[in-house]
């Protein structure tokens, strides 16, 4: 697996769960189309098969659809750099890339869907760089706002957060509304 | 009071007849008694003779037993006859008594039955009169008995009403007294359970707050308007310089 494609595999890719379920797809298209193609039949006719007959790992996964595109993409360049000798080298260099990637943790007080995850995905690849994934977490607790945890610090930019900074004024507000009624 | 003569009489009459009779007994046997002594003598001389003296003597034996007999004989009869003359004489005076006692007797005893009719017809309406006397004065004593039960039981009814309404004015007067007491400590309770909550709640009314800003905000605020919060978020992250 040349550098390209695993830049493009980290441009393209937004979220850490979206990471691994593309590789992990990246991995059963290389073992059907290595391993499992006796009859050595083009990229095209493998990949609508593979489709079909994917593992039940993938099954009502959200973005599986948008996973399916951006594998399609990148396997002929894909097929064409990676051979039964080299593809457990191959793998292990995306899953490096992954791993060593600038992984920042946001926690949301409710669940994105996947179109909102990619969009946020695009913003942090914007301000932090391209090679960087999000993480999401869900917290209730936050009210609205996130909060972010980034090369070990925490920092809470919540509607919480900022109550809990302004409860002085918020208190004074209270008692003066209580003592004009 | 006219029985009790009649029942001397008739004692008497009964006394007679017993004592009559007791003589004529006694006669009886006075005569049976002079015939078993002759007979007794004539068989002494039996005893003790020798055989010539024995011969006269049985022949004069024999000559006074023949006499003895024969004055026995006559004199049984002659007693006979008296016995028989006397006895007809003592049936007939016997039956003469007799039937003069049952006549007496019978009309003794009518008018004895008479007196005794009499007498229990007047006893009869005594016990009548008596009974009819006794019922009267049975109801006079049960009216009154029962006037005196009424007022005794109005008089006791009054008194227990007036007590009871008395304890129950107390009861009530101290039940009041002790829900006063009650109410008041209650009260004095609730304020300062109100105070200390208000004091609870002036120390939470933050945390209060962002609850209450949690659930509203769930249902109130939209996706985009969410997401927005979140890009304002991050915009003032960049601008602190959190994500370096």
């Amino acid at each position: 697996m040349n550098q390209p494609i695993i830049n493009y595999f980290l441009t393209n890719t937004f979220s850490k769960t979206q990471a691994i379920r593309r590789l992990r797809l990246t991995k059963e298209f290389i073992d059907v189309f290595l391993f499992k193609n006796l009859q050595k039949k083009d990229f095209k006719t493998v990949f609508e098969s593979f489709k079909q007959t994917s593992s039940a790992y993938f099954i009502s996964q959200e973005g599986l659809e948008e996973d399916f595109i951006f594998l399609e993409k990148i396997a002929g360049e894909l097929i064409k750099s990676i051979s039964a000798e080299n593809v457990n080298e191959s793998i292990k260099l995306l899953e490096d890339a992954i791993s060593h990637a600038k992984i920042i943790l946001i926690y949301l007080p409710f669940e994105a869907p996947e179109q909102e995850i990619n969009k946020l995905g695009s913003w942090f690849k914007q301000n932090l760089g391209p090679s960087s994934l999000i993480e999401i977490n869900y917290d209730p607790g936050l009210i609205g706002g996130c909060a972010l945890s980034f090369n070990g610090m925490y920092k809470d930019y919540s509607l919480r957060a900022r109550i809990n900074e302004n409860k002085k004024q918020i208190l004074d507000v209270l008692l003066s509304y209580h003592k004009n009624e | 009071m006219i029985a009790l003569p009649l029942n001397y009489l008739l004692i008497l009459l009964v006394l007679s007849l017993i004592g009559l009779i007791f003589w004529l007994y006694k006669k009886v046997d006075r005569q049976s008694q002079l015939i078993q002594d002759l007979r007794l003598h004539g068989e002494r001389w039996r005893i003790y003779p020798d055989q010539k003296t024995i011969q006269e003597a049985v022949d004069k034996a024999n000559q006074i037993v023949t006499h003895a007999e024969v004055e026995s004989l006559k004199t049984e009869a002659e007693k006979e006859m008296e016995l028989g003359l006397f006895s007809s004489k003592f049936q007939n005076e016997f039956q003469n008594n007799m039937s003069q006692i049952l006549s007496k007797l019978e009309t003794s005893v009518d008018s004895s039955n008479g007196i005794i009719s009499q007498s229990i017809n007047q006893a009869a309406k005594k016990h009548d009169d008596f009974l009819i006397q006794l019922q009267k004065q049975n109801l006079d004593w049960q009216n009154n008995m029962e006037t005196e039960i009424k007022a005794k039981t109005n008089d006791l009814l009054g008194s227990f009403e007036q007590r009871m309404t008395d304890f129950f004015q107390t009861a009530q007067k101290d039940s009041l007294g002790a829900i006063d007491i009650e109410i008041k400590s209650a009260r004095a309770l609730i304020d300062s359970y109100k105070s200390q909550q208000l004091a609870v709640v002036n120390e939470n009314i933050v945390a209060v707050l962002e609850r209450t800003l949690n659930l509203v905000i769930k249902k109130k605020l939209s996706l985009k308007d969410q997401m927005d919060l979140v890009y304002e978020a991050l915009e003032k992250a960049k601008l602190e310089k959190f994500l370096v």
